[in-house]
């Protein structure tokens, strides 16, 4: 990254790092508020999920205000951790919001069945990885369960092959790519090229090292740190204050209102249909054993 | 681990206790090397060891910063396992890098290439980070020139010049960082039996956004941040995982750079590995249904 050609004193830069953390730990905050007013409140199916989510959302936000040193602060500065956390909410956010969408009841179905689908692939290879076929087996007929629900499925029916032969393979847990649901529930120019940047930290790629100027490679206080962290901070604020507003709006109790909304209905309907993946998603992992 | 295994799980604070102790310690060590190794004269090879050493270190330390009890987390707030995968697993390949360019002992060559096929990567990586950033022209000349000069140096280098075509052909891409996966460093390491690597790949996923980080969490008090017995023993797991790396990094740096301080060879053995994994894959499967 280039360095700006009007480059702020060290004083301005811990005073934006300090004012961009404290509204951060202000968005934690209401996140975790917002929680705690969900958590008791009964939930089935797609509402069940969401609340998961969102309780991955405040556990990544909180964590990551925990890597976050006070501006004046001696202690480790480091980037990297920051950026992996950061990418992993600004997805989880991305998932959150793609299951409290309103969609038909055919589409959401099937976003459930690619859940599933997704999920239960994922133990196949790593039961196979230890050896254990059996285990395997046992996940590989719930992969071709949801296999075939997916086939039967009329709004899947309607994706364009390539998409249908993906997804059949398990390639991912969502109808729609990453990059499609940032697009989508992003909606912001800068949005994918961060996700990017944040996305050269994942794998200890070289980028998160190889030029790391000198100041930045023994997590003391920097001027880069000071730049860069408030940039995402500020992103992630936005991010979140979005999702709380989603998920507010989503009518199960959270403002008084009746704990019937229509991603809700789909849950029951899709119940009462014997749907039994949307049904199980009311339950708990005992209950549907 | 079998179906028919039913020994009992040890207490997960048991498991917990034991392991993070072992982990401080290990951090406190890699940290107090890195002090003794700042300033020395390096090398390639030692130069870029010592960069991933500190960055292994930030990464360990960072990941106490998510351990309940700990100094740096004294008050313990949230016990997710989730958040502690992508900084164990970055921590883990940190440590796979450090030991591929820096510390495994091969001739100057396959050194060499190894750093080219390196740096190429990082290139190309910031070639196509700046394209879809917008970055002007000049900019992109400049990093497709410097990777068409890496190439250059790559076909000079006898090691990379002994490679099967598929492979030089494959690697003058520049999308991959090493010329050996993961899988092979780990052999070459020694590091981890496939016990250990299958829940390498457990932590990976839940790195990742997938249904296993969150799907059926809600159970057992999980999910929450709450404290929980599943979460622990997976916490205590992958902590007892990244520390098998912080030891064999602390022993190769002294070794590395034997003026340093020489430390105590503490290389774990791959056949004592497995056990430890065998409690969390217990979880894993009888928590995840259709059993």
């Amino acid at each position: 990254m280039t360095t700006p050609v009007n480059i702020p004193d060290d004083n301005e830069l811990k005073l934006g790092y300090a004012s961009a953390l404290r509204d951060y730990r202000k968005t934690v905050a209401a996140v975790i508020e917002l929680h705690a007013k969900s958590r008791h409140l009964p939930m089935q199916g797609v509402a069940h999920l969401s609340r998961l989510m969102f309780a991955r959302l405040m556990l990544l936000s909180g964590n990551l205000l925990r890597l976050c040193p006070d501006a004046e602060n001696e202690g480790l500065w480091d980037f990297s951790s920051i950026a992996l956390l950061s990418r992993s909410l600004f997805e989880a956010i991305l998932f959150f919001r793609y299951f409290i969408d309103e969609t038909g009841l055919e589409e959401m179905r099937a976003r459930l069945h690619v859940l599933h689908l997704y999920d239960n692939n994922e133990r196949v290879r790593l039961f196979k990885k230890l050896g254990k076929n059996d285990e395997a087996a046992r996940f590989q007929e719930a992969v071709q369960h949801y296999r075939e629900l997916l086939k039967g499925n009329l709004f899947f029916e309607g994706l364009d092959v390539k998409r249908q032969k993906e997804l059949l393979n398990a390639s991912r847990a969502s109808l729609f790519t990453l990059s499609e649901m940032s697009d989508k529930y992003a909606n912001d120019e800068s949005t994918w090229v961060i996700h990017q940047l944040l996305s050269h930290y994942t794998h200890s790629h070289p980028l998160s090292f190889i030029r790391n100027d000198e100041s930045r490679r023994d997590g003391m206080a920097n001027r880069l740190d000071w730049m860069y962290i408030p940039g995402i901070l500020r992103w992630l604020i936005q991010l979140l204050e979005n999702a709380a507003k989603g998920y507010g709006a989503l009518r199960i109790g959270l403002q008084g209102d009746s704990p019937c909304d229509v991603r809700h209905q789909i849950t029951i309907a899709s119940a009462q249909e014997g749907a039994q993946d949307v049904h199980d998603l009311g339950q708990s992992p005992t209950e549907s054993n | 681990m079998s179906d028919v295994d039913n020994s009992p799980i040890p207490s997960a604070d048991e498991h917990y206790w034991t392991v993070l102790p072992k982990y401080i310690a290990a951090i406190d060590n890699g940290v107090a090397l890195t002090r003794r190794i700042a300033g020395q004269p390096a090398e390639s090879r030692q130069y870029w060891a010592s960069v991933l050493f500190v960055r292994l270190c930030s990464a360990g330390i960072s990941v106490l910063h998510l351990c309940p009890g700990s100094r740096v987390n004294t008050a313990g707030t949230y016990w997710d396992f989730s958040a502690q995968a992508p900084l164990i697993r970055s921590l883990v390949q940190t440590g796979l890098m450090l030991f591929y360019l820096g510390t495994e002992v091969v001739e100057k060559d396959e050194s060499q290439a190894r750093l080219l096929i390196m740096q190429l990567r990082d290139c190309t990586e910031r070639l196509h980070f700046f394209r879809n950033a917008g970055a002007s022209r000049e900019k992109i000349l400049g990093f497709e020139a410097s990777a068409d000069d890496i190439r250059t140096r790559l076909s000079s280098n006898q090691y990379f010049a002994r490679s099967p075509a598929r492979v030089q052909k494959s690697l003058r891409k520049g999308n991959t960082e090493s010329i050996l996966t993961q899988d092979q460093i780990l052999d070459r390491m020694g590091i981890l039996d496939r016990a250990g690597r299958a829940f390498l790949g457990f932590i990976s996923s839940h790195a990742d956004v997938s249904p296993l980080a969150y799907y059926r969490t809600g159970e057992s008090n999980r999910g929450r941040g709450e404290e929980n017995d599943i979460d622990k023993h997976y916490i205590a797991t992958a902590v007892d995982l990244a520390c098998d790396f912080i030891l064999r990094a602390n022993a190769d740096m002294g070794a590395l750079f034997p003026e340093a301080m020489a430390v105590e060879s503490q290389k774990v053995a791959a056949e004592v590995g497995s056990e430890r994994f065998r409690h969390a894959f217990e979880f894993i499967k009888r928590g995840k249904g259709l059993s």
